[in-house]
C-alpha cells in the first residue's frame, strides 16, 4: 500500500517537472510568435504610409521642390503619419521624415532633382523610401536580443502625365 | 490444478493493472498535442498579418494601374495599350514581400476605369504544408477627367474608347 502511493507520488512530482520545464519554453515560443506577428503588422503601418506619401506627392503639385512642392507634401504626410493622433500610427525611435528619401523618376527612366523651379515627371512616379527604427518594446511587449528593429520600404505612384501646365 | 490456473489468473490480473499504471509515453502524447497547435496557432499568428500586408499593398497598386491605365485611355490610347501600360508598371514595383503582380483585366465605363489585379502570397509557416500559396485579388478604380485648354472641365463624360454602357 505504501509502495504504491509512493509510486503515485512519483509520477506527480514527474508531472509538475515537466510542466515546469515546458512552459517556459512554450512562453517564450508564444512571445516569438507575437513579435513575428506584431512586426508584419508594423510592416503593414510602414508600407501605408510610403503608400500614402507618394500618393499624395503624385497628385498634388506642379513643382518637385519648394514650399509648396511635391516633396515637402510627402513630407507632411510622413510627419502625419507618426503624429500622436494618427490612424494606424507608426512609433519610430528615429526622425521618419529626415530619414526618407523622396525621389520623382521620369519615364526614361532619369531621376529628376528636386527643386522649386522644376516641374514633376509628367507620366513618372515618386519613390518614398522610409526608414523606421522600431522602439524594440512594440516587438512583442519588450525587446528580443538579436532581433533587428529596422525597417524600410518604398512606397511608389503614378504622377498623371497631364498633372504639370507650364503656366500653372 | 486449480493452484497454477490461480496463479496464472493473478500474474494476468496484475500485468494488467500495471500496464493501467504505467504512464510512460505520456509526455509524447502531450508533447505532440502541443507542437501540432504551436505550428497551427503560430503559422496563422505569422502569416496572417503578413498576408493583410500583402492584400492591402496589392490594392494600393490596383489603384496605381487603374490610373495609369486611365491616363493611356484618356491620351488616346486603345485598351489594350492600357493593359500593357498598366501591366508595365506592375512589373517594376513587385509587392511588399516581393511578390509579382500582374493586370488580370481591364474595364471602363464612360470615363472610369477599373483594373483587377493578381499575385500569390507564398505562406512561409507550417501552413504551407496545408496550403503552399494564396491567390490575391484586388480591384482598383480611376476617373479620367477631361480638361481644356482654358483649365475649364470638359464636358465630355467618356473616354474614346470606353463604351458609355
Amino acid at each position: 500500500m505504501l509502495s504504491s502511493r509512493h509510486r503515485r507520488g512519483e509520477a506527480g512530482s514527474g508531472m509538475v517537472i515537466g510542466v515546469a520545464i515546458l512552459f517556459p519554453v512554450l512562453m517564450l515560443i508564444i512571445v516569438a510568435l507575437q513579435a513575428m506577428s506584431d512586426s508584419a503588422r508594423i510592416e503593414q503601418g510602414i508600407q501605408s504610409s510610403a503608400n500614402r506619401a507618394a500618393r499624395a506627392a503624385s497628385l498634388c503639385c506642379h513643382r518637385t521642390g519648394g514650399p509648396d512642392g511635391a516633396q515637402a507634401v510627402a513630407e507632411a504626410s510622413l510627419r502625419a503619419a507618426v503624429s500622436a493622433d494618427a490612424y494606424n500610427r507608426i512609433h519610430c525611435n528615429n526622425d521618419v521624415v529626415a530619414d526618407s528619401r523622396i525621389v520623382f523618376i521620369d519615364v526614361g527612366g532619369g531621376q529628376v532633382a528636386v527643386g522649386a523651379n522644376n516641374p514633376v515627371p509628367p507620366g513618372g512616379t515618386v519613390h518614398v523610401f522610409v526608414t523606421c527604427q522600431l522602439p524594440p518594446q512594440v516587438l512583442g511587449g519588450f525587446g528580443l536580443p538579436g532581433l533587428s528593429v529596422t525597417r524600410s520600404t518604398e512606397g511608389v505612384a503614378t504622377i498623371d502625365p497631364y498633372r504639370y501646365r507650364a503656366g500653372a | 490444478m486449480t493452484a497454477p490456473a490461480a496463479r496464472g489468473a493473478s500474474t494476468g490480473s496484475d500485468r494488467a493493472r500495471a500496464r493501467a499504471g504505467d504512464q510512460r509515453g505520456n509526455y509524447a502524447v502531450f508533447i505532440a498535442v502541443i507542437a501540432s497547435a504551436l505550428l497551427l496557432f503560430g503559422g496563422i499568428a505569422y502569416d496572417a498579418p503578413r498576408l493583410n500586408a500583402a492584400r492591402q499593398d496589392a490594392l494600393h497598386k490596383s489603384n496605381e494601374a487603374a490610373r495609369v491605365a486611365a491616363a493611356t485611355v484618356a491620351s488616346g490610347g486603345t485598351v489594350e495599350q492600357a493593359r500593357q501600360a498598366a501591366e508595365d508598371r506592375m512589373a517594376r514595383s513587385p509587392l511588399i514581400y516581393g511578390q509579382d503582380i500582374h493586370v488580370v483585366l481591364v474595364d471602363c465605363v464612360g470615363s472610369r476605369v477599373q483594373v483587377t489585379v493578381a499575385s500569390r502570397y507564398g505562406f512561409r509557416s507550417a501552413l504551407a504544408a496545408l496550403r503552399p500559396w494564396q491567390t490575391i485579388e484586388a480591384v482598383g478604380a480611376a476617373e479620367a477627367r477631361l480638361v481644356l485648354p482654358s483649365d475649364e472641365l470638359s464636358t465630355l463624360h467618356y473616354l474614346g474608347e470606353c463604351p458609355l454602357t
